[in-house]
Formats: structure tokens, C-alpha cells, sequence
């Protein structure tokens, strides 16, 4: 039963333009597997492309068995293929100078005579400054445009979703700061002898922010730029959480490019002798794939098999290239 | 083969209520959580197993819908919970307005402040904020012999008990920091008095907060009433990053009580036939086996071997506790 009506290249030469691809799901089922084989073929396309890691815990070192932690690198010799895992402490560290010249802009606004280190240091102790300089990160790697095609393994899910609805989220915010911003400096002119408009830096950098915001939204929800596909294993919890997790997205209008089925044993190299332990396994996946059938249909675009040994190195990542572009059906 | 000593720790440490997986996601943490849980629940405690993860599993893997609806019966003595945070966000929400529809004897909310509250909402470090509530309110409440908690993936896990000494650096910051502004004069001036009043309601609130995760991250790092298993595979990467997790938990004297092997597959398939994945599989886990012995020597409590189909629904569940557990 079942079967790939539209395979993943058909995906693509329906979307031509398509320039910022994410994987997700469960931990476990192969997601910065899948980022590095697509990365690899969009190099082979003839685009310049960039895999690029924003999971808190890093795996494409070692899937590359190069060290691309906070430095990019040429993938597996591909004259067009990079690869960078963002170091969330530089990007902290940043964002900490950036926030600390606005505050000390805005004491010396307020009059205000006091170090502002202190200040700094509880506002970047906020619990979700990390996940939030992340995506910060995203952005400056979407916007510096250096690249025709991007590939981003994300974290597993939950931090998939709050990274990608939280755009909406920063609008929201920063409209409300904006808000209070005017307010303040409208006060601040009705009390001024000079009646001069001054600066504002810091009212300056929220408008650009909630462009920047802007920005990002719409290149995340353009189904004609983005696409998220979700890897699972056949198998229960995996199916699982990525069939709650389509259906979030939809709710956030991000756009799902489809389902990739990663670990399938190979029935042929199964023999009839095989030990029951083996049969058992087999069987369990062909109940499960039926499930995929069911549930993900005509949206499942590759069959990536369970290989001999695990994925790692250039080898073994060309052959994954050949399941996950492979040709199905006419 | 390990010995199999998991049943002793439970046995040895009764006053251990507070349990615990970690690991890398991927490796079998709720479904040990689930069999554990249904073992000591037919030991006739009473149990309750809880998920903070949003993405959780448990119902899936008790194939019972509870999502975001409270402590749920799965079976006499074993209850289950995941915890839905944008629910709990929503009724923050509605509290604040209740609040000031009372307040101001209002029929319906001003459009600008509506949008104030919806943006408050939305600010990121709610969702967490939402979820360590609702854990804190569980452990505070009592009520259960038991707690098993189904943990996030390993970052996460570490960023939930980081949470307690960040929010305490955070409020003593800001608590500092407002005495600080205190003695600044011209600021002094500046302050209304109303405004004053605004910020204690504020800083009451924070020093709750607080009381209440010291009250809770107390709990998970007293080794008396805190059992922490860290679940492990034969594998080179898995053996790596528990080594390095485990010494970051350390720092937050998060009390270790052992390891535990999984995906083990059985070794008298060597000589038969199977498929090449499975023979390298094999060749794998010998080798690293022998790296789990020798890193973590006796401080591996059991070795649970793979199903041949995934752990869901009770009777899986059983199995699996009793190849963890012994018979009981």
C-alpha cells in the first residue's frame, strides 16, 4: 500500500526559487543526516549553499568529521558547499554589547548616573536570551544574503516551532516597546526648554528590529522560499510528534515541504533464515509505514534506507544523497 | 551480561520519590520513565508521571490522550500529566483580565490594552515561565508517593535546573539594583510614589517566584529524595555527550544515581543469519560495551535490550518493566 506520488525532486522543480530549507523532528531520527545530503545536492545544483547548525547541541562536526563550530568550511571537497554550527556565545556576547550601548544610551537620556553593567547583565540573564540570540543568528545568516541556498538543522521540534513562531512573537513585542518609546520621548519633548528633535538611537534600532522581524516573517511563510520537511523513523513516538507537529505549523503558516522516512530496513537483504528477532523488526516497520501511508500520503518524499554503518563522512552522505533525491514513479 | 540491580536502588532508598531520566533524545527516556512508573505503581504506590516537555510522548506511548489535561487515571495508581504551557499561558491572560474588568468595572477589555496583554503573552521566556510554574505547583502540591518526571533531551534538561539559580542571580540583581537606584537622588526625585508602590507589587511577585523554585529545585538536588538515571547506547557520540552532560549535572549537584544501557541487541544473533547493518551493529556495541565498562564501571544498574517492536500501550509497557525491574 502507499507509495511516493510527488518525490523530492519533483518538490523542487515545482519550487524553483526555493532558498531557506529546515529539517525536523524527534531526536534521534537523522535530522542533520538529511540537512547534510540536501545541502550536498543543492551544491550540486550549481548553488552556492550554506548548512548551517542552530541546535544548542551540535552534531554537524562530527557528521562532517571536520570542525565547522563557529567557522565555516567547504562540505566533503564541494567547491559549493559550506558548513557552519553557530556559536551561541559570540552571538551572546554581541547581542550583550550591542543591548549595553543602547542602555547607556538611554541612561545618559535619562539622566540617569549609574553602571550600567548591572542592568546588562539582568537583561541577558533572561532565561530565553540564548534561544532568542539564536534566532537572532538565523536572521543575520538569512540577510546577509551571501548564499542561493540555505539548509538549517534545527533543534529538536519544540525549539523548531518557538524559533519560527517567534516571529510573530518579537513583532508583538516590539511593537509594544516602540509604543511606550514614543510615548516617553513625546514626553520627554513637552518637557525639554530646548523644543529640539533630538536623536533616538534606541527608537531607531526598534523600528529596524521590527523590520528586521518583518523581514523574516515573510521569507519564513513564502511557500515559494521556504520549506520545512520533517524526518521520522517508522516508527511510533517519532510518527508522533511530527504529526502534532505539522499541524502547528500550519496554524503558523509556515510552509511544509513534506515527510522524509529514514531507517527503513532493506527487505531484500533480509533472508528467509533471518532470525525472528530481524522478522519481528521488519514486520513492526511495515505496520508502521502503512501508518505513514495513512496519516502523511501523497506529502512523504524520500525512502531513506537503514545503511550498514552509521552516516558519517562524505561516502556515506553521497549515498544518502541518492535515497532522499531518489526518482519515484514516471 | 550487567546485573541487573535496578529494583535494589528502590528498595535501598525508599525516601527517593523524585525520579529521573536523561540522556540524548532519541534513546528510550519516556519509555523507561513509563515502565518504571508502572512498576512502582503496582508495588502499590501511588505514582504520578509527568512531562514538561512540549513535544511530549506520553500520549503516545500510554496511547491515552492527556494533553494539557491535568493528572489523568491510566491505570489504579498510576496517573499521568503533560503539561499544555499555552493553556497555562492563556489563563494568565484571563486572570489579568478578570482583574481589571473587576478593577474598573468594565463590560469589555480597551482595544490597547488588550493588545498589551496579548503582547506581555508573548514575550519568549513565558512558555518556560509557564511550564516551571506548573512543575513547581505539582511538586509543591504533593499528594503521590511518587514523581517520575519524563525529561526534555539533555540541553533542556540543563537549562530547567539552571533555571532556579538564574531566576535567583536575576532577583537578587534586580532587588540589588533597586536599592542601588535608591541612594541616586535625582533618580529618587524622579520615582512617584505610586510608581514605588507599583514596583514592590512587582518585586513581591519576583521573591515569590523565587521562594517557590528554591522550594522546588531543592527537591531535585537533595540526594536523599532524588534518584537521576542517565540512559546510555553502545555508541561512540552517546558515550561522549553523557560524559560531558554528566559533569555539567554535576556542577548542579544534581545527585546521580546510576546508568542504564539501552538498545542492546542480543548477542547470540552473531551466528546467524542477519542482515550486514545488524552485523556492524553488532561489532559496534561489542566494542563500546567494553568502553561503558570501563568508563562507567559499577555504576551501570541495568541493560535492557531492544524490542522487536516499539514500547506502546500497557502490555509493552510491562515488558519492558520487567526486564528493567526483575519479576514482582
Amino acid at each position: 500500500m502507499g507509495g511516493i506520488t510527488k518525490d523530492m525532486n519533483r518538490f523542487m522543480e515545482e519550487h524553483p526559487r526555493l532558498k531557506y530549507v529546515f529539517f525536523g523532528g524527534k531526536g534521534g531520527v537523522g535530522k542533520t543526516v538529511m540537512a547534510g545530503a540536501a545541502a550536498l545536492w543543492a551544491a550540486r545544483q550549481g548553488k552556492k549553499t550554506l548548512l548551517a547548525s542552530t541546535n544548542p547541541v551540535h552534531s554537524l562536526s562530527n557528521l562532517l568529521e571536520k570542525d565547522v563550530f563557529g567557522k565555516v568550511a567547504m562540505v566533503c571537497d564541494e567547491q559549493n558547499c559550506y558548513a557552519f554550527e553557530i556559536d551561541t556565545k559570540d552571538t551572546i556576547e554581541r547581542s550583550k554589547q550591542e543591548i549595553r550601548e543602547k542602555i547607556n544610551w538611554f541612561l545618559k537620556f535619562a539622566d540617569i548616573t549609574t553602571k550600567a553593567e548591572d542592568f546588562i547583565e539582568s537583561a541577558t540573564m533572561n532565561p530565553a536570551f540564548e534561544e532568542s540570540a539564536m534566532f537572532e543568528n538565523m536572521m543575520e545568516i538569512m540577510f546577509k544574503d551571501e548564499y542561493d541556498f540555505y539548509v538549517f538543522d534545527t533543534a529538536p521540534t519544540a525549539n523548531a516551532r518557538r524559533l519560527l513562531g517567534m516571529s510573530k512573537v518579537y513583532s508583538m513585542w516590539v511593537e509594544k516597546m516602540l509604543r511606550s518609546r514614543q510615548e516617553a520621548r513625546s514626553l520627554r519633548e513637552m518637557l525639554s526648554f530646548s523644543k529640539k528633535e533630538e536623536k533616538d538611537p534606541l527608537l531607531d534600532y526598534l523600528l529596524t528590529f521590527r523590520d528586521r522581524m518583518g523581514k523574516a516573517k515573510e521569507l519564513l511563510t513564502d511557500e515559494s522560499l521556504t520549506a520545512f520537511f520533517f524526518v521520522t523513523l517508522p516508527e511510533a513516538l517519532p510518527i508522533a510528534v511530527i504529526t502534532r507537529f505539522i499541524n502547528w505549523f500550519h496554524e503558523f503558516g509556515i510552509p511544509v515541504g513534506g515527510v522524509v522516512v529514514n531507517g527503513l530496513i532493506q527487505k531484500e537483504l533480509v533472508g528467509t533464515d533471518a532470525p525472528e528477532f530481524v522478522q519481528n523488526r521488519l514486520k513492526m516497520q511495515q505496520e508502521h509505514m502503512d501508518e505513514i501511508w495513512r496519516i502523511f500520503g501523497d506529502r512523504v518524499r524520500s525512502l531513506v534506507p537503514l545503511f550498514e554503518t552509521e552516516v558519517k563522512g562524505a561516502a556515506m552522505l553521497n549515498r544518502t544523497v541518492e535515497y532522499l533525491f531518489a526518482r519515484h514513479g514516471s | 551480561m550487567i546485573p541487573i540491580s535496578l529494583a535494589t536502588i528502590f528498595d535501598q532508598h525508599p525516601d527517593r520519590r523524585y525520579i529521573m531520566f536523561g540522556g540524548k533524545g532519541g534513546l528510550g527516556k519516556t519509555t523507561f520513565s513509563a515502565a518504571t512508573a508502572f512498576y512502582l505503581a503496582k508495588k502499590g504506590h501511588r505514582v504520578l508521571i509527568f512531562s514538561v516537555d512540549p513535544q511530549a510522548s506520553l500520549t503516545d506511548i500510554f496511547q491515552k490522550d492527556i494533553f494539557g489535561k491535568g493528572p489523568t487515571e491510566i491505570m489504579p495508581n498510576l496517573y499521568a500529566q503533560e503539561i499544555d504551557a499555552d493553556k497555562r499561558v492563556r489563563e494568565y491572560q484571563e486572570e489579568i483580565r478578570q482583574k481589571i474588568r473587576d478593577m474598573y468595572g468594565m463590560d469589555s477589555i480597551p482595544e490597547e490594552i488588550e493588545s498589551y496583554i496579548q503582547a506581555a503573552a508573548a514575550e519568549p521566556a513565558m512558555e518556560e515561565s509557564a511550564i516551571f510554574d506548573q512543575v513547581v505547583d505539582i511538586v509543591v502540591q504533593g499528594g503521590y508517593d511518587y514523581y517520575v518526571y519524563d525529561l526534555v533531551p539533555l540541553g533542556h534538561a540543563l537549562y530547567y535546573l539552571s533555571m532556579a539559580s538564574v531566576y535567583d542571580a536575576w532577583i537578587g540583581k534586580i532587588t540589588g539594583l533597586r536599592q542601588q537606584m535608591r541612594e541616586y537622588d535625582q533618580v529618587a526625585a524622579v520615582i512617584k510614589r505610586e510608581k514605588e508602590l507599583d514596583e514592590d507589587a512587582i518585586l513581591n511577585e519576583l521573591l515569590y517566584i523565587k521562594e517557590r523554585i528554591n522550594k522546588s529545585s531543592k527537591i531535585l538536588t537533595d540526594k536523599k529524595m532524588t534518584a537521576f538515571f542517565f540512559v546510555i547506547t553502545p555508541e561512540e557520540m552517546v558515550i561522549k555527550d553523557t560524559l560531558k552532560a554528566a559533569e555539567l549535572f554535576s556542577r548542579f549537584d544534581v545527585p546521580l544515581s546510576g546508568y542504564i544501557i539501552n538498545r542492546l541487541i542480543p548477542e547470540e544473533l552473531k551466528n546467524q543469519a542477519i542482515p550486514d547493518y545488524l552485523r556492524n551493529r553488532l561489532a559496534m556495541q561489542e566494542h563500546y560495551l567494553k568502553v561503558i565498562k570501563s568508563t562507567f564501571g559499577d555504576q551501570i544498574l541495568a541493560a535492557v535490550p531492544e524490542m522487536e517492536r516499539d514500547v506502546t500501550g500497557l502490555p509493552m509497557i510491562e515488558r519492558m518493566a520487567r526486564v528493567m525491574f526483575g519479576d514482582f
